[in-house]
């Protein structure tokens, strides 16, 4: 018993330092500073990783799992929680009995029948909580059974019933009891109770926040169940936190709030329900955490038996930090205490039974988990699982994300359903998680291996992090909870005594730094050993070398680099170094970069960016992603502050890390970065432990730690790679993001009627084809020209002589005359081209020799015609108008070449853009092929433009066209290959459909499109198309329109009118767009042009244009009241919409 | 000027414990000796290394701003303290380093706040506990001889401050401090390209600092360094022996700030350079081109031309 006292003295101690480093923690984060200690920082750095905001994400979970609004704060709170009770499961489960399992085994199969319904009752239960401390667990399964009675007898009451549970616990502290008491045990105990009560007081806030709202919603008396549950939930809450004589507690505050509905668990249960009660709990405890749990019991067993001062003290520290909330509360609880003892005297052999029930059950999945479990699930539960959503409380908020929504939703009547279907997800993911467990273990292996206990905020934070990939992967199953730390633990403890399980584990770590931090005499102390020689003068390190050595069994190799220099001067050094550094690790990448540089040098004026801008540049951002900086010399004293009294080491070490992982942060341009620091030491006359292991001014032993942060990235990495999460690293995520084609302006571009490529000699065929609609009308308009009087033009002496009216009928007169010359012209143009055809066909027909002849001579002039584009020359002259300035010969070169000019850019500016080339070939006489080439640059970029067209004329009325366009999008070049096949069978209807694939970057998007032309008469034409693209999952629709209604005859009379629509959904995203476009001709020589656009966000634009070649000046002073017209309308719907 | 407000009473001096306040006034004294009334100390290193908390360490109270992580801007501060007549004048200067190149604004600065100012003492400032020396140092002594030229070397000493550490493993602490300064010294000679025979004459001494509030303190209170010796005074005395050594003290006028003008430069050449082209390039030219229009050719149709217009005029 003295031993018993003593340990729990020096625990104290410990806890209390523990305590302290917590408050400091939290100090340095008011301070504004990041990451005092480097476990803050690594929790900062996962944060950091896991994406915006990883809290927010539990809030979720803790959401769903209250029907709670819970605020940001308390989902912290949540998060130290888990924190502790995860250390809290790290003790309890060091030492883990198994002999007595098998033992038990045989004795109790029979009673396993009779639970069963118990057992499978309690599936959501154990799924979920088996995280969750043992001790905690054997308590709510007591109150689940309680709880069970109190749906079966709802009507029923009872004062007693508070009595009863706390029995139940009693009975199950005594009955443990009855197991042995060992040294090793004594150990346990201390810790456990140190560090349960240390986690009490962290933990306070979170507990009482919870419990609060949970009272809130309780005394609001709703439905019988879900109260229950959440009642439920706070007790388990409290177990978890203080959970080994906290049960007693919580029991109390459970029937304080909840009073109403506990009152009827003694009634209906009476003599029986005591029995009742412990199977039911024994059947709560999650296969995979009984080996624990039970161990757990025991270890209880002696506390309260062989060693009542130490459960005394224990209560009392419990009290103590409950003290401020619940006073009256105290007094009480030790009554239960007495309680407690006394029941253990009365009741053991019932309790005993019970035990042997657990330890049935744990056999059973230790044989075989996974089996069991679906087992379980698959029978009919005995009552509803609407209690289940207690159990989350007990996890890290965030792993049951599911599981209280589906039990909110579904009434009670019909939870089977709920409960079937997530049995059945969770059975995809089992090997995964089993492949999980193996990382888990493992890492639990090196971690105990470098003597880290789990509660190092290192590895629970690795620990974690495992459990939310795990969840964030299997998402859609609610049973991810299947945690089962304690097995791992246990395994990892197996494993590791045996000995002979060879760890299937490696690291490798590349050092990179300045030259002479020390780099190389930090790889000799990790190994221990002098494995490279060093000088402190000269460059140590000439070249890469891959050391290879063995800590504590693992295999760590570490690639040593020579030493980098600062100087902007000597970067290109760098970089050489660098180079050789990145072929040498070509074939073996390194798993993480360790970046040393020395604590006690002061390298501020951003002296470091050079070196790190040339690391990024060489390897490329990533490599900060998994790095790890190392401040050699740490058992430096801190320099004096400010005020000439030295500074803590903890924020000297704070602040230089900052301002390293700043610099890294801007070097390699990702804000979100947070670099793990790792402190080294590698002075021969460094203070070491009495294991011989150096420690750092505050205590550190940073070897271990290192290696620790090394081995978790790797694990994560590994359990990132298994678990294909992608959002885990930051780069990744970008890269994703910025990959996402814009399927828009792709199905834009494919909707776009594009002309098909001609041959030469067919260049106007459309033109014809459309026009032969009404052309047997013409033949008497045609006449009319004819047979007009014959007309003489006036000289500009003899126009001036005429008086208005006879100038105004002469002019008439001459616009007539004009447009019916005009039309017998074209008319004249359109038979020659038919007669033309004709004859090729003709010529075709003819006999073989014939015809070459004829061709030859017809082939050249059809080469010869390069239609040569004008550039429309501006009104007036201007010599800084590129156009002006930049003219071109038409050369007889098949090939055309022009400048692209930029008519909009600043005066005496160059104008010149690019170049632009296009040609035409002929292929087999047959099929055209056009291709246009342009390659403008600006300052910022360079665009390429490339465009290869062809079509082929099978059959009368079909054609296809096949094209290639390469153009820039954004930064990457896309590449698309289009068909288009064109089906001119009906006169006034061509039809067409077309597919398209395009490439940007590394994502092919395909697109689908239908064309239909509909030619109503010589006025009224409408192109309708529609078309889908689709890429990655992802799909955007859209659809044009397009009608123009124009002039009878069309070229000569100028008035056009067009509407065009069109609709895009993308992402459920609907643009709807709409224009619509006049040109009225006024009069003789004026023209207006009037545009509109609507898009269905409420943008849009009016353009009125008018142009005359006569002098209408004032004409426009009439443009004046319209245009405020359109203001005010424009103005007053402007300030409707505000309104709204 | 900064230099001409009246320096403050030296108070921080009493602050020092009693044999290093007598040390220092033995050293006062000797000034008094030699007639002089000031002495000008400048302190130029790489950002970091201590030079502001020397001087404070020096002057004995917090006369220049220190902070571990941040550096004061670019200007370079005054400190001057009176003693009984005697002034010393400190310069504080900003890291020469910003960002892996040396900062030639910071030295422009500085060569503008010492202007019309002698400077007696250079103190270059570097640590002692650092293993290598870089291309940076080069630079910046490379700087220095710039800005001040190669003489203001003679008057200069290396301060290697964090003198209070244990040197890495087989080594003792002298020989460290030996292979140091002797690599800082190597760099210092390079940098400001100096020869063999200018270094011979004087060599830089060394003085090892440690400002830190940790450093030992012998029994009498001083602080001294690992080898026993009280730095403080140790480093006055190197001070004034170096403003005794006969070299000459630097003084930064006009012309060592702007640096040489360019349009001064080999003014008297021109007329030398005006007769060499008139003689032998002007001359020969003109004789060329009468020659060869003497010899000119003339064709038919020209000749016919010019004797038409003759005739017709």
């Amino acid at each position: 018993m003295g031993d018993g006292v003593e340990i729990v003295d020096m625990l104290d101690g410990e806890e209390k330092k523990l305590v302290n480093d917590r408050i400091s923690d939290g100090e340095v984060e008011k301070n504004e500073l990041v990451g005092s200690d480097e476990e803050e920082v690594f929790e900062e750095a996962i944060d950091s990783q896991e994406g915006a905001k990883p809290e927010s994400f539990e809030a979720d979970g803790l959401r769903e799992d209250k029907i709670l609004e819970e605020t940001a704060e308390n989902s912290k709170d949540e998060d130290d929680l888990e924190e502790t009770s995860r250390n809290e499961r790290g003790v309890e489960t060091l030492k883990v009995n198994y002999s007595v399992v098998g033992e038990s085994h045989g004795e109790v199969k029979l009673q396993h029948t009779t639970i069963k319904e118990a057992e499978s009752d309690l599936v959501t239960p154990k799924m979920n909580d088996d995280q969750g401390a043992a001790c905690a667990e054997i308590s709510y399964g007591k109150i689940e059974s309680s709880l069970d009675v109190v749906e079966n007898s709802e009507e029923s009451t009872s004062n007693f019933a508070a009595e009863d549970v706390n029995l139940v616990n009693g009975n199950t502290h005594s009955s443990s009891g009855n197991g042995i008491v060992s040294p090793e045990n004594k150990e346990l105990v201390g810790e456990v109770i140190s560090v349960s009560a240390w986690s009490e007081e962290t933990g306070n806030d979170g507990i009482e926040n919870e419990i609060l709202e949970e009272k809130v919603d309780v005394s609001a008396g709703m439905g019988t169940e879900n109260k229950v549950g959440e009642g439920e939930g706070t007790n388990k809450n409290c177990f978890d936190k203080g959970y080994i004589c906290l049960d007693n507690e919580s029991g109390e505050k459970r029937n304080d709030e909840t009073g109403a509905e506990y009152n009827s668990v003694k009634n209906a249960s009476g003599g029986k329900s005591l029995n009742d009660s412990i199977e039911v709990a024994a059947g709560t405890l999650s296969p995979l955490e009984k080996s624990s749990s039970e161990e757990n019991r025991e270890i209880e067993g002696h506390s309260s038996s062989g060693f009542p001062g130490v459960t005394f003290r224990e209560q009392d520290t419990v009290q103590n930090s409950n003290g401020g909330h619940d006073i009256q509360q105290s007094p009480q609880s030790n009554k239960e205490i007495e309680k407690q003892q006394d029941s253990s005297v009365n009741i053991g052999p019932e309790i005993k039974e019970s035990l042997h029930v657990e330890r049935e059950s744990e056999v059973l999945s230790s044989v075989s988990p996974t089996e069991s479990r679906s087992n379980t699930a698959a029978l009919p539960p005995a009552r509803p699982a609407g209690l289940g959503r207690a159990a989350p409380l007990l996890e890290p908020a965030p792993r049951v994300p599911q599981q209280p929504r589906v039990n909110g939703n579904v009434s009670h009547n019909q939870p089977q359903q709920a409960e079937d279907s997530t049995t059945t997800e969770t059975d995809e993911h089992d090997e995964t998680r089993e492949k999980l467990q193996f990382i888990r273990v493992k890492f639990l292996r090196l971690s105990h291996r470098l003597g880290q206990t789990p509660h190092n905020v290192v590895v629970a934070q690795v620990l974690y992090r495992l459990g939310l990939a795990e969840q964030l992967r299997g998402r859609n199953g609610s049973r991810v909870g299947a945690f089962s730390f304690d097995r791992a633990s246990a395994m990892a403890e197996q494993l590791e005594a045996a000995g002979q399980d060879p760890l299937d584990f490696s690291c490798t770590i590349m050092v990179l730094g300045k030259s002479g931090v020390g780099k190389s005499a930090t790889i000799n102390s990790i190994f221990d050993e002098l494995k490279i020689r060093t000088d402190a003068f000269q460059m140590g390190t000439k070249r890469v070398q891959d050391i290879e050595g063995f800590v504590q069994g693992i295999k760590v190799r570490v690639i040593d680099t020579p030493g980098l220099l600062p100087s902007w001067s000597d970067q290109h050094k760098n970089e050489k170094i660098l180079k050789s550094v990145r072929a040498f690790i070509k074939k073996n990448p390194p798993d993480i970069v360790l970046y040393l540089d020395r604590l006690d040098m002061q390298s501020r004026d951003s002296g470091d960016m050079p070196l790190l801008r040339t690391i990024t540049d060489v390897f490329g951002p990533s490599i900060w992603f998994n790095a790890i900086v190392g401040l050699t010399h740490a058992a430096s004293a801190p320099p004096d502050g400010p005020n000439g009294t030295a500074s803590s080491y903890d924020m000297f070490v704070t602040q230089r890390s900052h301002v390293i992982q700043q610099a890294i942060r801007q070097a390699a341009g990702d804000m979100r970065l947070m670099n793990p620091v790792s402190l080294v030491e590698n002075h021969s006359a460094c203070r070491t432990n009495r294991a011989g292991q150096r420690v750092l001014p505050n205590g550190q032993v940073w070897k271990p730690h290192l290696l620790l942060l090394s081995f978790a990235s790797k694990i994560l990495a590994e359990a990132n790679a298994l678990l294909k999460l992608q959002d885990n690293i930051p780069g990744e995520q970008f890269a994703t993001r910025s990959k996402a084609p814009p399927l828009p302006l792709l199905l834009s571009s494919l909707l776009q009627s594009r002309p098909q490529a001609k041959l030469p000699e067919q260049q106007y065929d459309d033109e014809e084809d459309e026009d032969d609609l009404d052309e047997s009308s013409d033949f008497d308009e045609e006449s009319e020209y004819d047979e007009l009087p014959p007309f003489k033009r006036l000289t500009k002496a003899e126009m001036a002589k005429l008086s208005k009216s006879q100038k105004k009928e002469y002019l008439d007169e001459m616009e007539y005359r004009e447009k019916l010359f005009m039309k017998r012209q074209m008319k004249e143009e359109r038979k020659r081209r038919k007669l033309l055809k004709k004859f090729a066909a003709e010529i075709k027909d003819m006999p073989n020799g014939y015809s070459e002849n004829v061709e030859e001579e017809r082939s050249e002039p059809a080469a010869v015609p390069v239609p040569m584009p004008d550039l429309s020359l501006p009104a007036s002259f201007d010599s800084d108008n590129p156009t002006h300035r930049f003219r071109y010969l038409d050369s007889s070169n098949q090939w055309l070449v022009r400048p692209v000019l930029e008519t909009h850019g600043w005066d005496h500016d160059i104008g010149y853009e690019g170049v632009n080339a296009e040609r035409l070939f002929v292929v087999k006489d047959k099929i055209p092929v056009s291709f246009s080439g342009q390659v403008t640059k600006d300052k910022k970029d360079a665009n390429v433009q490339l465009e290869l067209a062809s079509s082929v004329k099978h059959g009368d009325g079909r054609s296809t066209s096949l094209g290639f366009d390469m153009q820039n999008a954004g930064k990457e070049l896309a590449y698309t290959v289009r068909s288009e096949t064109r089906f001119n069978n009906f006169r006034k209807n061509k039809a067409a459909a077309g597919l398209s694939v395009t490439l940007l970057g590394d994502s092919v998007s395909a697109g689908l499109k239908v064309e239909d032309k509909l030619i109503a008469n010589k006025r009224f034409r409408m192109v309708m198309s529609g078309g889908a693209m689709t890429s990655r999952g992802d799909v955007a629709y859209g659809g044009t329109l397009e009608a123009q209604f124009r002039d009878k005859d069309y070229p000569l009379g100028r008035f056009l009118s067009t509407l065009g629509l069109s609709v895009m959904d993308w992402h459920g995203d609907l643009a709807i767009g709409g224009n619509i476009q006049s040109q009225v001709p006024i009069g003789r020589s004026s023209n207006l042009i009037a545009r509109a656009n609507l898009n269905n966000r409420g943008a849009g634009q009016v353009s009125i244009r008018v142009n005359s070649s006569e002098q209408l000046q004032l004409a426009v002073v009439a443009l004046v009241p319209l245009f405020k017209k359109l203001l005010s309308y424009y103005y007053s719907t402007e300030q409707m919409q505000y309104g709204h | 000027m900064a230099a001409l407000q009246t320096p403050r009473e030296w108070i921080g001096i009493q602050q020092f414990p009693p044999a290093t306040q007598s040390k220092l006034l033995e050293i006062l004294g000797k000034y008094k000796e030699e007639d002089v009334s000031s002495l000008t100390v400048l302190v130029m290193g790489k950002g970091g290394v201590g030079k502001s908390s020397t001087v404070n360490s020096v002057i004995g109270e917090k006369a220049a701003a220190v902070s571990t992580f941040q550096s004061e801007g670019l200007r370079p501060t005054l400190v001057s303290r009176s003693r009984s007549g005697f002034t010393l004048n400190i310069i504080d200067t900003p890291g020469l380093i910003e960002g892996g190149y040396v900062n030639d604004q910071a030295i422009n600065i500085i060569k503008r706040f010492l202007l019309n100012m002698t400077i007696d003492v250079l103190l270059y400032v570097d640590r002692l506990d650092v293993y290598r020396v870089d291309d940076l140092d080069r630079q910046v002594v490379s700087a220095i001889t710039d800005a001040f030229g190669k003489e203001i070397w003679k008057k200069s000493a290396l301060v290697l401050t964090h003198a209070q550490f244990s040197p890495p493993d087989g080594l003792n602490y002298n020989s460290f401090v030996s292979r140091r300064s002797d690599a800082l010294l190597k760099v210092i000679r390079t940098g400001a390209q100096l020869k063999k025979q200018d270094m011979q004459g004087s060599s830089t001494p060394i003085i090892l600092v440690e400002n830190s509030g940790r450093c030992h303190k012998n029994d009498s209170d001083e602080k001294i360094l690992p080898d026993g010796t009280s730095w403080i005074p140790n480093l006055l005395n190197t001070i004034t022996e170096i403003s005794f050594n006969g070299n000459k003290a630097i003084h930064v006028d006009k012309k060592l700030v702007e640096g040489p003008n360019p349009n001064q430069r080999g003014k008297r050449l021109i007329p030398l350079i005006f007769a060499f082209q008139y003689l032998l390039v002007m001359k020969p030219l003109v004789r060329a081109i009468k020659s060869d229009v003497t010899r000119e050719s003339k064709p038919a149709w020209e000749l016919r031309d010019s004797g038409l217009a003759s005739r017709r005029s």
